[in-house]
């Protein structure tokens, strides 16, 4: 064995929680509001509800109650978090970030905080900023959240549909510590093709123009601040990368797909999964999803999966676990696990 | 961990500087005010069209040929901007495309105006692991289109400009080192620097279809724009930069610097600052430009290498404090 198989982790996901809104938007709501149907989306994406939220307090009462259920199942205070990142693409006010609204809520004293903004794969990049401090002993304990609130940045007419349908809100978090012998994080990889930024965006508000906003962007006339995808092209990209990312993962361990007890795969689109799924010869019971559920809640969508998977006691110490996400940006990384 | 250095800077100022006088002009204001608020600092503003991912890379084309390099010697592109290109994706993989690198890791990081401290820091980490060997950390920001110039609340548009700089990080104990790197976030003071809209947390209905995060009433109110209470600022600055460079002079084990360089939105509270800060923080040197958030302290790093202004040996340290609220600082060796 090389010495890359024989390294040992150095950090390890201590604790994993979520919450999402109570209130159910089912398709047949959607379709009240815009020309779609039950049979149309759950074909397309495999989505039949999302949650969007209950109030006007964004994603970070969701994110702040996550938070305290992942420090308890890792047993450990606020006071032991040393670092704090928050990934969204959909902060709840403009600036400072969410990362400074939560760490607020949370009365996290004197630590740095930061956001991650890279959209669906912010939770694994994310993973790779914590495990980079615990590392390099940068802090002992990161809390890591993915918190989103889609269902005010949505265009609910017939031009928006093909991305409104796809998105809810939602929040997870994890507290990620130093490993405990060989079970934690044993490889990440991490990608970006900016040339296809324009396949998967939200233009506005958007700093290069001047001025950023005014009311000739007022919705619902414009559609700038609205996203925009093309998903022909996210669906090809997506499948091309996650195949690739989790090969490079368990290539660097001399491992293949058949050696992985679980994959926890990005929920954007069920359809993606599948492929991937088939792609690299998984069986059914090595591949979970959730999208039926929350839809798309793009930094949230892994934490909350990871936090069901484990509540369902699919994943036993010992187990090998691949998480996988792709996004806007294009974005994309995988992350190999000893549980 | 070991060492990191910084193997060069490059800046980018876009267009002509802007003048008070012209500034008044377009605030339909008197000049005595900007002159006030500027101090002399004058800014440059991008044209429409122009984002930060766009001074950003020039900035890197010029550094990559200036170190004899290609776009495809970086291994990992980390943005730290507050005013990013578009609503999402972030600017970092704007640069990578445009710069023409290969499909590295594209990091977007913000953490109010010490996000260049948290870019620095999260980049001089990954080099100094051996994750990535060459990242490219860039610093861009186009405030310009996003503060008031509509005469109302003036005070950002008098201190602000827009502006970009860029660094490569790779492992290495010789030239421009990283020797400490911090930051620290007080959420509590979102407010006293902040901008509230868009704001996806905004629910104007909770009956569907749900209304947009930017709805059309609050732009008419300008709930849009940045707002800033300058007095929590200063107090801000100066109680929290003293313990931001005790912190980053023992991480550096050092006892003093020879320079310090404040970045602050007002140039009066900077000067402030400086003086309090005392003999531990050396020369205290001033910045040319109006504040430029995130690129504020790294394009002051690159005027005075540019400038001949830090001798070999010579250790400096970079101070600022604003928006989170938050603060921190790092120390650089020459």
């Amino acid at each position: 064995m090389s010495a890359s198989e024989q390294k040992k982790p150095t950090s390890r996901i201590l604790g994993t929680a979520f919450e999402v809104p109570r209130t159910v938007i089912s398709n047949d709501a959607l379709a009240q509001v815009m020309d779609t149907s039950h049979e149309w989306i759950e074909k397309r994406s495999g989505i039949c509800e999302r949650r969007y939220v209950d109030n006007s307090e964004g994603s970070l009462p969701l994110a702040e109650r996550a938070a305290l259920k992942a420090l308890e199942r890792a047993g450990l205070e606020v006071s032991d978090i040393d670092l704090l990142l928050c990934a969204t693409l959909s902060p709840d006010v403009d600036f400072p970030g969410n990362s400074a609204l939560l760490q607020e809520r949370l009365g996290m004293v004197g630590i740095p905080a930061m956001d991650i903004r890279n959209q669906c794969s912010g939770f694994v990049y994310g993973l790779s900023v914590a495990d980079l401090y615990v590392s390099s002993g940068g802090a002992k304990n990161v809390l890591l959240v993915g918190a989103e609130v889609h269902s005010t940045g949505l265009e609910f007419n017939d031009r928006g549909r093909g991305v409104a349908v796809l998105f809810g809100d939602g929040a997870g978090a994890s507290v990620i510590g130093p490993a405990d012998g060989d079970h934690g994080l044993l490889e990440i990889t991490l990608g970006a093709e900016g040339r296809f930024a324009d396949k998967l965006y939200t233009v506005g508000p958007g700093h290069r123009r001047k001025p950023r906003i005014d009311m000739d962007l007022a919705p619902p006339e414009s559609d700038n601040m609205f996203p925009i995808m093309n998903g022909r092209y996210v669906f090809k990209h997506a499948v091309e990368r996650m195949i690739e990312s989790i090969r490079v993962v368990l290539e660097r361990r001399g491992l293949t797909a058949a050696d992985l007890s679980i994959l926890i795969p990005h929920q954007a689109n069920l359809r993606i999964n599948q492929f991937v799924t088939q792609e690299l010869e998984l069986r059914d019971d090595q591949v979970v999803n959730n999208i039926h559920k929350y839809g798309n809640t793009t930094a949230a969508t892994i934490p909350i999966l990871l936090t069901e998977t484990l509540a369902a006691g699919k994943i036993e110490p010992g187990d090998l676990v691949c998480i996988v996400a792709f996004g806007a940006g294009f974005t994309w990384g995988a992350a190999l696990y000893r549980w | 961990m070991d060492a990191v250095q910084l193997l060069g800077l490059e800046c980018e100022l876009p267009g002509e500087a802007v003048s008070d006088a012209e500034l008044a002009k377009m605030l339909a204001c008197s000049e005595d005010v900007v002159a006030g608020l500027s101090q002399g600092k004058l800014r440059h503003h991008a044209p429409d069209g122009t984002g930060p991912s766009h001074l950003a890379c020039a900035a890197a084309e010029r550094l990559l040929k200036r170190l004899a390099l290609e776009p495809a010697d970086v291994d990992l592109v980390v943005f730290a901007t507050n005013t990013p290109d578009f609503f999402f994706p972030g600017s970092a993989c704007l640069l990578q495309d445009q710069l023409g690198c290969r499909a590295v890791p594209c990091l977007d990081v913000r953490s109010g105006c010490t996000d260049f401290l948290a870019a620095l820091d999260v980049a001089r980490r990954y080099v100094a692991l051996g994750r990535y060997r060459r990242v490219l950390l860039a610093t861009a920001e186009v405030s310009s289109h996003q503060n008031r110039f509509d005469g109302v609340s003036p005070e950002l548009a008098c201190l602000m400009g827009d502006g970009a700089a860029v660094a490569l990080l790779q492992k290495g104990d010789s030239g421009l080192t990283v020797e400490a790197c911090s930051l620290v976030v007080d959420g509590s003071r979102k407010e006293d620097y902040w901008c509230e809209f868009p704001a996806s947390r905004h629910v104007s209905t909770l009956e569907l279809p749900r209304a947009c995060r930017m709805p059309a009433e609050k732009i008419a109110e300008g709930a849009h724009f940045p707002l800033v209470d300058l007095a929590a600022m200063r107090e801000l600055a100066l109680h929290r930069l003293p313990e931001a460079l005790d912190a980053a002079l023992a991480e550096a084990g050092l006892a003093s610097v020879d320079a310090s360089v404040v970045a602050h939105v007002d140039p009066v509270t900077a000067e402030a600052v400086g003086e309090q800060l005392g003999d531990k923080a050396g020369r205290i040197i001033d910045q040319r430009c109006a504040y430029t958030l995130s690129a504020a302290l790294p394009m002051a790093l690159a005027d005075l290498l540019a400038d001949g202004q830090l001798q070999p040996g010579q250790s400096l340290a970079l101070l600022t404090a604003g928006s989170g609220a938050s603060w921190g600082a790092a120390v650089v060796k020459v």
